[in-house]
């Protein structure tokens, strides 16, 4: 737990940082939100009012902190498009990102695992050269290519799935996960080139441990020795590196439903950036690697419950 | 000996990621002035031709030749990695170098912001950083680049931590080696290994980055053949002409795993522990 609380600080500073970053940025985007919401017909008085109630006449760092403050109480802006709370806009739609992102991790891990345990066990083969290739062959074809290749077979040539949308999950969950399938497939196959290659590695380094030697030596099968010494260790960075690649899924999810028109945190951040809205592009970037951020630093509390090691070193450090 | 050593150490990967990345140079440099056809040239009457003995490729919905596109794509993939590779090392070279070699408050503070720049999603800041700018080639390089900064930085500056504790380090500041010579002919040369490996591996990651950009309509415009742009366009004809959206998808993959097989066969050579 000592090792969290400190790392605790360290959260709290690069979410900080995280909001200054995203602040700057915004602030060089072209484009005046009074202009946007009036119109380039509108009087210079009624700009001049309009800027005023937004607060835009004031100093930066007046602008920075007051925005700082909203977000701390869950307010993120309003856009200026929708005329909506921009939190509420995300709400709506995170759903079908996250429903991505997380299930995207499914056809990563079910196909990765495997392979990348047979690569392990079957080191210098033909097998373990399929699966490294293959490996770099899911990390080289970008996911949105992925994803046309699957509509071109699945959608227009085969005709069993949806090329496109989204149906909620409330209303059908069969559907649901017929529209997600060939999203989920398109951002899951690289993230499974990673953990593959990852999984590959750190079985062959287990493998090579003095306990395991041990373990042969007291007669145990090589499938025992593998589900009871190797795995365990084996995954350890296997689960942190999923963690870290949710970040990688959020991202590419911008992409992704843009290839199959699926009304999610992507499309949405398109959309904000498309049409110059600043409050919703701010709270949209944010968000994101708030998320992100957060989610790291989840995966760093499962790491230390998942390796003790950890914790006992720092328990000795402190 | 040691010759023999390093030899041993060129693998199929640095062989096979070398030979694809140079074939993709050439194609690039043919790419600017000997395409079998004009990149741009449309011709309605032989729009969504299948590949074919006319057009290798086949045609677009333009009638313009895919083959000459894709060739003329590679200049702008590559050119892209060049750019965005080159702001993030020289970028990340001199705050990884200023933080590790001064440290202090001014070193703390440019790595936490490095971190915070690290813990964005790589294609989000590269889409906020284009939404700031504005689409386009040149600043869609420039957010690629700004994106690849925070992890050279990381690199410099670990490399320059764990070199200047070295005897010989030492020893030069003792005989009165001013910082920029320390720098110049102790750490920069004992730090570039990994830097290398990073910029291979960077440099397939800004054209995977570039292409989605150009998908999104954030990055290339048109009538200049972006990869990325070419599958956007793809995705509208592709139930009619399948090719469309076959070549340049191809290319993409193919350059960036040139250079991951670059990246990786790199690491094989110069870390002896791979």
């Amino acid at each position: 737990m000592n090792y969290l609380w400190r790392r605790f600080p360290s959260l709290l500073l690069t979410l900080f940082l995280i909001s200054l970053v995203t602040f700057v940025v915004v602030q060089v985007v072209p484009g005046d939100p009074a202009q946007i919401i009036l119109g380039t017909e509108a009087p210079p008085e009624a700009l001049a009012d309009l800027r005023a109630q937004l607060g835009l006449d004031r100093p930066l760092p007046l602008q920075y902190l007051s925005w700082l403050t909203g977000v701390l109480r869950g307010d993120l802006g309003v856009s200026l498009r929708h005329g909506r709370p921009v939190a509420t806009l995300i709400a709506e739609r995170l759903p079908v990102t996250l429903s991505l992102a997380i299930l995207s991790l499914a056809p990563a891990v079910l196909l990765a695992v495997p392979l990348g345990i047979l690569a392990a066990t079957h080191q210098h083969s033909a097998l373990d050269y399929g699966v490294l290739l293959l490996a770099q062959a899911g990390l080289a074809l970008p996911s949105f290519w992925i994803g046309i290749l699957l509509i071109l077979l699945f959608a227009l040539s085969w005709r069993w799935l949806p090329s496109g949308g989204y149906v909620p999950w409330g209303e059908s969950p069969l559907e649901a996960l017929r529209s997600l399938a060939m999203p989920i497939l398109a951002l899951g196959l690289p993230v499974a080139g990673v953990l593959a290659r990852l999984v590959r590695a750190s079985m062959l380094e287990e493998l090579s441990r003095d306990h395991i030697r041990t373990a042969r030596a007291k007669g145990l099968s090589e499938t025992q020795i593998i589900v009871r010494h190797v795995l365990r260790n084996a995954l350890i960075p296997t689960v942190t590196l999923l963690g870290l690649q949710l970040g990688f899924l959020l991202g590419g999810s911008i992409v992704i439903e843009q290839v199959f028109a699926l009304p999610g945190v992507g499309r949405l951040v398109l959309f904000a950036i498309n049409n110059r809205d600043l409050p919703l592009i701010q709270g949209l970037v944010l968000f994101i690697a708030a998320l992100v951020v957060t989610i790291n630093f989840l995966v760093d509390m499962a790491y230390t419950w998942l390796d003790p090691r950890i914790s006992l070193e720092n328990k000795h450090g402190s | 000996m040691v010759a023999e050593r390093r030899w041993r150490h060129v693998s199929p990967l640095l062989v096979g990621g070398g030979v694809i990345v140079l074939a993709m140079a050439v194609v690039a440099m043919l790419g600017s002035f000997a395409t079998p056809h004009d990149p741009t040239a449309m011709d309605i009457a032989a729009r969504l031709q299948p590949p074919g003995a006319a057009h290798l490729f086949g045609t677009d919905q333009y009638g313009r030749d895919i083959l000459s596109r894709v060739m003329g794509g590679a200049g702008i993939a590559l050119s892209v990695g060049v750019v965005a590779v080159g702001i993030g090392l020289g970028g990340g070279m001199i705050i990884g170098a200023v933080a590790g070699f001064y440290g202090g408050l001014l070193g703390e503070a440019l790595m936490r912001l490095m971190d915070a720049l690290f813990a964005f999603p790589a294609i989000l800041l590269a889409i906020a950083v284009v939404g700031a700018l504005g689409p386009g080639h040149l600043n869609a390089m420039l957010a690629i680049g700004v994106v690849n900064v925070p992890v050279f930085a990381r690199l410099t500056r670990a490399s320059v931590l764990a070199v200047q504790q070295e005897g010989y380090v030492e020893a030069a500041r003792a005989v009165g080696g001013t910082d920029l010579h320390v720098l110049r002919r102790h750490i920069v040369p004992n730090g570039l290994a990994p830097l290398l490996m990073q910029a291979s591996v960077s440099f397939a990651t800004a054209i995977l980055a570039e292409a989605s950009l150009s998908y999104l309509g954030l990055g290339t415009q048109p009538p200049m053949p972006s990869w990325g742009k070419m599958l956007e366009e793809a995705r509208l004809f592709m139930d009619r002409g399948p090719w469309l959206a076959i070549f340049p998808g191809l290319a993409i993959a193919l350059t960036v795993l040139g250079f991951n097989f670059l990246g990786d066969g790199l690491r094989d050579y110069l870390d002896p522990r791979h």
